[in-house]
């Protein structure tokens, strides 16, 4: 994925804030191919690389990377026609400025012109970096202007881009930036002006007052050349000018390199300084940068991203069919007395309703007892054997198995199914379906203790398997 | 197969994955357990017969994205005394061969593919694991079979530990498996319920393996730690889920002129049907965030129908089993019953919300003062929704999270979220959630956001009520106490 190394960052960030902006994206959108192909470029499983990466694949294949791109080149087209028409801006206003002046230039007056705004703006700047702003206002205020930025989810990516800086206090430098970089030009475009005005037309220079007293002026020009005197520019020469006429014309120069200078150190110097701070805050926090993953929709994301379980690889796969056992139809003659077997039967269980005597009776459970059990079968030749069984407890194939080997030792067998003992399962279905399914006719497999007495009575019983089961109503 | 995968992870990570088998006799909730411990209701086939599972399946549970477990569900073994019978047989000189090599024997042997094919897979993955669990239904009776099946386990020469399961039912022979455990010296059994989890039943589960297997102790412990994390971020964005929800509830408002009773109740009407439309897409939400498959909410455990709440909000007999009582005296009329508050001109609005409100407030105040202003001459009504309905929707929402939270993977079910809990939230609700949601009252805005694009204020209103929600909720890991 070469997308990857082009967006990775804040671009990706970005992407993956639009995304849960869009949020019609259904997390599980992605195809499982798509989701292995996220997991294997992110071979630590960060989350939040896990985030992106998935947005990253889910913006490639929804043309989302291309709007970014496109919504990236247009902001910096409309970063730009700002900048230019700024510049215009400052150099139209100065030349004008200085042209309604004729010809002789009142520099405080000037000055404040070019600089008043500026200095105002800039300081309301400092000062509301110090304000604790949720960023609502310049938000919203630049949600507006991104707003006009049209193309396919253009407003998504604009909302992306202000939810994710406001989160990581991006916003109050995105902001700063801008207007540093547009008040940087219309101030270049001052200077642009002041020079061309100074070099192709003939100015004198003034300090006018009408009201301050003369040493406020002299006060005004002696701090104003405080900076460049420490920046090794002198002004040692300049005396105060309250009149244009008198001046020769290296004060005039002086004077208009003064004005230059002051221009550059007080209008392009702090803004430049407010620009760099602002891009290194920016460098700084965008590395720094995190996606809200408590949100809803990426922990929906990084459920699928980063599963804390897969399962379903079967490993060992089910055979075609199982060996099962089946009952048979006995051969032989079978003329012993009735029997009962207490299959896996507890202790506690009692059987009221059976009308056999105790001998008759006997507790089927262990191995040995099981295989006793069929040899003493297969010895007496039971003409009718019944075999209660716990109902609670599940059937299994090893029970089946020890039933079909039972009941071919017998005549005719029955198997009563005892109600579940307190608490247990009801699996009488269970056991009907399973009797049922290894070929035991339905009518053998009894719940009724009056059914038991009907069927254990001389005369109904028959020898036969199949006068058994027709001889039971 | 596995011997190539198991090197591949090796090399990949220091540390191969704990392998563990979850054995057991047949029916007694191997599948249900798995599908516990991946949190995945989907896995394998659960169903009240026996040899439901019929095939050997894996299931790896990850931490930080490594595998550290894996699982392999077994068919159930069905046939063991029989097949205690055939080892027995087939060893020569007696039991006094290792275990291991008997086991072995009885792979290579025919039965093993046909009469036993089943107990071979469970024996043959057995040879392949580092433990086994040994799943018992404690509801059972200790039978031959089941101490023929433990000796025959037993003799693949790994660690077994058994887990009693549904030991939550009343009538568990939890004492009479201790003892038959005893005899063959596994003293350290695992009660667990695979449908009712204890609160805390996987950390223990999870603790009591790692005192068992303590080369791999780290590495359990290490998944504990991650599912309660998960646990943790899951539940936080749940309930800034719930926040948003109640947040857009409380927003809305509609204008109406007080002289049609007809207006007042078609509007009312298109208010309730908003809130429960949105109600729906945020339980839609929590479902998805807690990894609820659409086609399962049928049997799922939840108190849902469908993935819907089969009773409405704005029945008052819902809000009374929540034991809120309906009807105070500002609603009025009509609408008292649509739960809808409505305030004629501003003037029922309480003195402390109005000072509240000026407080707080901004632009955004005087729009609102100003619009009921107007309403106060022209005869207007402003409908909202009701406080009571907001507490209403809070507590069963998180009650609904609590039941997600402690809802097994296994169980079958339904069972009700009880109006107890809900009484209890919406109580310790009161005092204040309907303070907090006042600041959304005056931002009529809020309610038609898009998802997504919440602004500022509304996030971080969502943030401070789910922040309350989370205070009275229960925690994780505690028995079910609301924070008064």
């Amino acid at each position: 994925m070469g997308s990857e190394t082009k967006r990775s960052g804040f671009a990706g960030l970005w992407l993956a804030e639009t995304l849960r902006v869009i949020n019609s994206v259904n997390a599980d959108s992605l195809s499982q191919k798509a989701v292995s192909q996220v997991r294997a470029a992110t071979p630590d499983n960060a989350p939040q690389t896990l985030a992106v990466n998935w947005s990253l694949s889910v913006a490639e294949r929804d043309g989302l990377l291309q709007d970014q791109l496109r919504w990236q080149r247009r902001a910096v087209l409309f970063l730009m026609i700002g900048m230019v028409l700024s510049l215009l801006a400052g150099f139209t206003g100065t030349i004008t400025m200085l042209d309604s002046q004729q010809g002789v230039v009142n520099i405080p007056w000037s000055l404040s012109a070019i600089l008043g705004i500026h200095f105002l703006m800039l300081l309301i700047w400092i000062i509301s970096l110090f304000i604790r702003s949720d960023g609502a206002w310049s938000g919203r205020l630049l949600l507006s202007l991104l707003a006009r930025l049209r193309g396919h989810h253009g407003a998504e990516l604009a909302q992306g881009l202000i939810t994710l800086s406001q989160r990581n206090k991006l916003m109050p430098w995105w902001l700063g930036s801008v207007s540093q970089l547009v008040w940087l030009a219309g101030l270049l475009g001052s200077v642009l002006a002041l020079l061309t005005a100074f070099s192709f037309q003939y100015y004198s220079f003034s300090w006018e007052t009408t009201l301050l007293p003369g040493s406020v002026l002299q006060w005004l020009q002696e701090s104003l050349s405080w900076l460049p005197q420490m920046l090794g520019v002198s002004s040692d020469t300049l005396t105060l000018a309250d009149n244009g006429s008198g001046l020769a014309d290296e004060e005039r120069r002086a004077w208009a390199s003064w004005m230059i200078v002051v221009v550059v150190m007080y209008g392009l110097l702090p803004r430049l300084l407010a620009l760099t701070v602002c891009w290194l805050v920016l460098t700084l926090r965008l590395r720094l940068a995190k996606l809200d993953l408590s949100h809803p929709f990426w922990q929906r994301v990084l459920g699928i991203c980063l599963p804390t379980a897969t399962g379903g690889r079967i490993t060992d796969p089910a055979p075609d069919a199982l060996v099962s056992a089946r009952f048979t139809r006995p051969e032989g003659i079978f003329d012993g007395p009735d029997a009962a077997v207490r299959f896996e039967l507890d202790a506690s269980q009692q059987l009221e309703g059976l009308t056999l005597s105790a001998e008759q009776i006997r507790e089927v459970d262990t191995r040995v007892e099981r295989e006793e059990e069929l040899h003493w079968l297969k010895a007496t030749r039971p003409n009718k054997l019944l075999i209660l069984c716990e109902s609670g407890h599940s059937p299994d194939r090893g029970t089946l198995r020890w039933l079909t080997r039972a009941g071919e030792c017998a005549g005719a067998l029955s198997i009563f199914l005892m109600p579940p003992q307190t608490g247990q399962q009801d699996r009488r279905a269970i056991w009907r379906q399973l009797l049922t399914d290894a070929e035991l006719p339905a009518k053998q497999v009894m719940t009724d203790w009056h059914q038991v007495r009907q069927w254990l009575q001389p005369d109904t019983g028959s020898s036969s398997w199949q006068g058994e089961s027709q001889g039971n109503v | 197969m596995s011997e190539n995968r198991s090197t591949q992870q090796r090399s990949k990570s220091q540390k191969a994955p704990l392998r563990l088998a979850i054995v057991g006799h047949t029916n007694t909730g191997k599948t249900s357990l798995m599908r516990t411990l991946t949190r995945d209701a989907r896995f394998g086939e659960v169903a009240d017969l026996p040899g439901t599972t019929r095939h050997v399946e894996c299931a790896q549970l990850f931490v930080d994205g490594r595998v550290v477990l894996e699982l392999f569900d077994t068919p159930g073994i069905e046939e063991p005394i029989e097949l205690l019978a055939l080892l027995d047989e087939q060893s020569q000189s007696g039991s006094r061969e290792p275990g291991p090599l008997r086991i072995d024997r009885f792979l290579a042997s025919t039965p093993a593919a046909h009469q036993f094919e089943q107990e071979a897979k469970v024996l043959r993955q057995m040879r392949q694991c580092d433990a086994a669990l040994f799943v018992i239904d404690a509801r059972d009776n200790v039978l031959a079979k089941h101490r023929d099946e433990l000796a025959i386990l037993n003799l693949c020469g790994i660690p077994l530990m058994p887990l009693l399961n549904f030991v939550a039912d009343d009538v568990s022979h939890e004492a009479a498996w201790r003892e038959a455990m005893a005899g063959l010296g596994l003293h350290a059994i695992i009660r667990f319920d695979t449908v009712v989890p204890p609160v805390d039943g996987e950390r223990l589960l999870y603790g009591k393996m790692a005192s068992l297997l303590d080369s791999h102790a780290s590495e359990l412990h290490a998944l504990v730690e991650s599912h309660a994390e998960d646990a943790r971020q899951r539940r936080s964005a749940a309930l800034s889920q719930i926040a948003a929800l109640l947040i857009r509830c409380a927003a809305l408002r509609r204008i109406v002129d007080v002289r049609s009773q007809s207006d007042l109740e078609s509007a009312a009407h298109t208010l309730n049907t908003l809130v429960r439309d949105w109600e729906q897409r945020c339980v839609s939400h929590l479902l998805s965030l807690y990894r609820f498959y659409p086609d399962e909410l049928a049997s799922s455990q939840l108190p849902l129908v469908n993935g819907r709440w089969q009773t409405d909000i704005f029945d008052p007999d819902t809000l009374q089993e929540m034991g809120i009582r309906v009807g105070s005296g500002a609603a009025a009329g009509a609408a008292a019953g649509l739960g809808v508050d409505v305030l004629l001109g501003g003037m029922t609005l309480g003195a402390a919300a109005a000072t509240g409100a000026l407080i707080g407030g901004g632009w955004q105040t005087f729009r609102h003062f100003g619009e009921q202003l107007k309403g106060q001459m022209t005869g207007a009504k402003q409908l909202r929704i009701d406080d009571n309905i907001l507490l209403g929707l809070a507590a069963r929402e998180c009650a609904l999270v609590i039941a997600l939270e402690r809802r097994g993977h296994a169980a079958r079910t339904r069972t009700n979220v009880d109006g107890e809990l809900e009484s209890q939230l919406s109580a310790a609700l009161q005092s204040t959630l309907p303070r907090l949601l006042r600041t959304a009252r005056r931002h009529s805005e809020w309610a038609y956001t898009k998802e997504g694009w919440e602004s500022p204020g509304f996030s971080g209103l969502a943030e401070q009520v789910a922040k309350d929600l989370a205070k009275k909720m229960p925690g994780l890991n505690e028995p079910r106490s609301i924070q008064g």
